[in-house]
């Protein structure tokens, strides 16, 4: 109960600071003693920035309602860690960071994947001219072109009409 | 403020998490099974990959003096901070591309300080240290040699290099560079070899410059208001350019990402007469066009390999192909 409080502590200092928690040393090693403070730490900040965009165009009144339903909760808060402190938290649940991979049963192997393989390919065939750039890409056998750009002024292009072209063409390869 | 929508958020994050029918059910969950997070300093990792700049770009006509501008913006020393910005995406990537399960970008985080704050199984957290260890405790440097080859279809089939392939062993490599050598109708177009200290970018041209008028534009000028002709310069680079990363894994492997330029300038070049000013007077400019192909991948090789890259032209006759090797190599 100490930790999470002084966890949120230490966060509300730094964000008063403007720096970014997971910069603090001591946040970093409460982090690393209780993973799921990090989930909170994300799930704050997430909902701060969906609050942000909105909260520049609430009114004041709006304002009002949010501070007065957010003592509330807070006062819930304080209820429900209370509780977790009296030791009544249930012994099967689980901390919110902890998650079940279905995938991950199925990969039982510790060891790299040392495979020689190539991960990645994008093959781009390029033409150049006065016109502008024409690029033919090559990837997932997916061949798609694009009329880019001109590389030359305006007045020697031929056409003189800049236009922009794409099209994609499954290769079957 | 910020305070009382922290205690907003957690508290609704606190109710989710107690509520019996999400989360309180009893679940079979084994410590293999569940993530963890650990913080990794990574920040001399990320120093030591050194600067990042922009790849050589190859058959696109240029303003003149657009190279030395860009060397110079080469020279500026970047900070321990902007090393790490830079470098940060480079380990993600790595990390990304060797995890088994497959990550997604949240349970990879890289602070601005350069930790590393992973939120994985065990098993992908043993495989994290080991790919860091490999990458600190390796201290040789990595070769990688490359070979741009030209020829018509049937040829390159009957040598086996119609497909884009890996060739997983030594010996493997061995035998096609044979074949090569005994094959005297292959048209072989350079071959460009750099060794490089592991995670650094490094890159290598080796181009033809054309430089050659584009436009002209008539300028007014003082004394006696004369009408002067300014030329519009280019300056039109093709060749061929390896620019790569190369990251040792445990096992001996190497993880290689690369991209590959080989640009040709097209003959005869066409010019043309253009008429400017009031007067209509005629000057002569140059129509040059490049035909380029870019190889943009990223392999995992064992040292001592290769892998067989093919291009997609739509001549037959005229098909390219990249021979890529890589090993390690003591300082």
């Amino acid at each position: 109960m100490n930790r999470r409080k002084d966890f949120w502590e230490r966060v509300d200092e730094a964000w008063d600071a403007r720096r970014d928690p997971l910069e603090d040393a001591a946040l970093q090693r409460l982090i690393s003693e209780d993973p799921g403070l990090l989930d909170e730490l994300r799930r704050v900040e997430r909902g701060l920035r969906e609050l942000r965009a909105p909260q520049a165009r609430r009114s004041g009144w709006a304002r009002l309602m949010i501070a007065a339903v957010a003592a509330g909760l807070a006062l819930a808060w304080i209820w429900s860690t209370r509780r977790d402190g009296d030791g009544s938290r249930d012994a099967g649940s689980t901390s919110p960071h902890t998650q079940r991979d279905a995938a991950a049963l199925a990969s039982e192997s510790h060891e790299l994947d040392a495979t020689p393989r190539i991960l990645a390919l994008r093959i781009v065939n390029t033409l150049a001219d006065a016109r502008g750039v024409t690029e033919v890409e090559l990837a997932s056998g997916v061949r798609s072109t694009r009329f880019v750009a001109s590389t030359a002024p305006a007045s020697t292009l031929e056409p003189r009409l800049l236009y922009a072209l794409a099209s994609v063409v499954p290769t079957g390869n | 403020m910020h305070t009382l929508l922290a205690i907003t958020l957690t508290v609704a994050a606190t109710f989710a998490s107690t509520n019996p029918g999400v989360s309180r059910a009893p679940q079979s969950v084994t410590t293999s099974d569940v993530r963890a997070v650990k913080i990794y300093d990574v920040s001399d990792m990320l120093s030591a990959f050194g600067p990042s700049f922009p790849a050589p770009k190859l058959g696109v006509p240029e303003p003149l003096g657009v190279e030395g501008a860009s060397s110079e913006g080469r020279a500026h020393e970047p900070s321990a901070a902007e090393l790490r910005a830079a470098n940060a995406p480079v380990l993600r990537g790595l990390l990304s591309a060797h995890l088994q399960p497959a990550v997604a970008a949240e349970q990879l985080e890289l602070t601005p300080n350069g930790a590393l704050i992973a939120n994985l199984l065990p098993a992908q957290h043993e495989r994290t240290q080991a790919i860091l260890d490999q990458l600190r405790s390796f201290d040789g440097m990595v070769e990688v040699e490359t070979q741009y080859l030209r020829g018509p279809s049937e040829l390159l089939k009957s040598l086996e290099l119609d497909q884009t392939a890996v060739l997983t062993t030594p010996e493997a490599l061995a035998e096609l560079e044979q074949r090569l050598a005994e094959c005297k109708e292959l048209e072989r177009i350079r071959a460009p070899k750099l060794t490089t200290l592991a995670g650094r970018r490094s890159s290598i041209s080796i181009t033809d410059e054309y430089t050659f008028v584009r436009d002209w534009r008539l300028v007014r000028a003082e004394p006696g208001a004369q009408e002067i002709a300014d030329p519009d310069i280019a300056v039109l680079r093709t060749g061929t350019a390896l620019d790569m990363r190369a990251l040792p894994l445990p096992g001996d492997l190497l993880d290689l990402e690369f991209e590959l330029q080989q640009s040709e300038l097209v003959r005869p070049v066409p010019t043309k007469r253009i008429a400017r000013g009031a007067t209509g007077r005629e000057f002569e400019i140059a129509l040059p066009a490049a035909e380029t192909q870019r190889f943009e991948s990223r392999v995992l090789l064992h040292s001592g390999t290769g892998v067989v890259l093919v291009g997609s032209s739509s001549d037959p006759a005229e098909q390219l192909v990249v021979l890529v090797k890589a090993r390690r190599v003591e300082r």
